[in-house]
């Protein structure tokens, strides 16, 4: 259940941007990577638990991104549905992650405050 | 308005873990992240270990557990100056627990900090807490297909011990499908067979682990 700290590292830093830029945050996108280890659905239960805590009523939106690999001895370059133990291709060694093993706020969306 | 702002979420982590791994660096300290499933045998490994390391150099353990002292108790017994991290909860340890606990030792009076992670084989691998090495535990009772189920936390791994291969004759565990699977993920990780309960075993781990102690003390860059 480690989405429970994840989702009050996102917090800190949303209410953190919001005093350093003076903006109130709206809505926050999430880019979630197929392998990143964190399941969407519970880090999305927690977000919304913690904001709600904290009388903020902010939108979390996630972008899913595919697992994309590149094979270290042919070259090749596709998506998986899993973590792969040889290259698909050429069944040699296991494929470096190119792609999927991300967690980032994306993008923010809200509106500035006059100071 | 909408504003992107890619951040990675656990900067924040990263960011004290590479703190420490700077302090580290400048102490000469080396340090190794203890990860496996409950039960795998971090705690007899360390107990053990301890006992090889005593005397030898200046060693501390931090033992990460969500709650009780039964494991630093036990750790505490091998000579080695051990203190007990409680989580209250968390399933892993991050760089800030680490960063509070190490004002309980004197780190310009270290050679070797080992740090026993919460027993997990998922989240523990996430997060950075600014060691040399990570050392993942698979002991034969848990079966081999671990590396297939769990493989980004051998994906991370500098060092696999496989244990309890005293029980080998008991399980229906495969040390090379084991061995196989696990140089697929991560061809370049160090593997040992171990027994931690038996010293005997772990004679190679330990002079592995010390010549890597050796290097890191001989490199101390000093600013």
């Amino acid at each position: 259940m480690h989405e429970a700290s994840i989702a009050e590292s996102i917090i800190k830093y949303l209410i953190d941007y919001e005093k350093k830029h003076f903006f109130k945050i709206h809505s926050v996108t999430i880019e979630i990577g197929k392998v990143s280890g964190v399941n969407k659905d519970s880090l999305n239960f927690c977000l919304n638990e913690v904001a709600k805590a904290i009388g903020k009523e902010w939108k979390f939106d996630f972008i899913e991104k595919p697992l994309v690999v590149k094979c270290r001895k042919c070259d090749a370059e596709y998506e998986l549905d899993e973590i792969s133990l040889s290259c698909v291709k050429c069944e040699d060694a296991i494929p470096d992650i190119i792609s999927g093993d991300q967690l980032n706020i994306y993008e923010l969306e809200g509106k500035e405050i006059e100071s | 308005m909408k504003v992107k702002v890619v951040q990675a979420v656990l900067q924040g982590n990263d960011k004290i873990a590479n703190q420490l791994r700077d302090e580290f660096r400048r102490k000469g300290i080396f340090v190794f992240n203890i990860i496996s499933s409950p039960g795998a045998g971090k705690t007899t490994l360390l107990h053990n270990f301890g006992r090889l390391i005593v005397g030898k150099l200046r060693a501390g353990i931090i033992v990460g557990d969500i709650e009780g002292s039964v494991d630093g108790e036990r750790i505490s017994q091998s000579g080695i100056k051990t203190i007990q991290l409680n989580t209250k909860g968390a399933c892993h340890l991050d760089a800030g627990m680490i960063k509070k606990t190490l004002e309980e030792f004197n780190l310009s009076q270290l050679d070797l900090l080992i740090i026993e992670n919460v027993g997990n084989l998922v989240c523990p691998s996430d997060f950075d807490l600014g060691e040399d090495m990570k050392v993942v535990i698979l002991s034969t009772t848990e079966g081999d297909d671990k590396p297939k189920k769990y493989p980004t936390t051998f994906l991370k791994a500098h060092v696999v011990l496989i244990n309890k291969v005293d029980l080998l004759p008991f399980t229906n565990f495969s040390i090379e499908k084991a061995k196989k699977d696990i140089l697929n993920i991560n061809p370049t990780v160090k593997i040992f067979e171990i027994s931690a309960s038996r010293q005997e075993t772990l004679f190679d781990f330990t002079n592995y682990m010390l010549d890597r102690v050796r290097w890191k003390k001989t490199s101390v860059t000093r600013f």
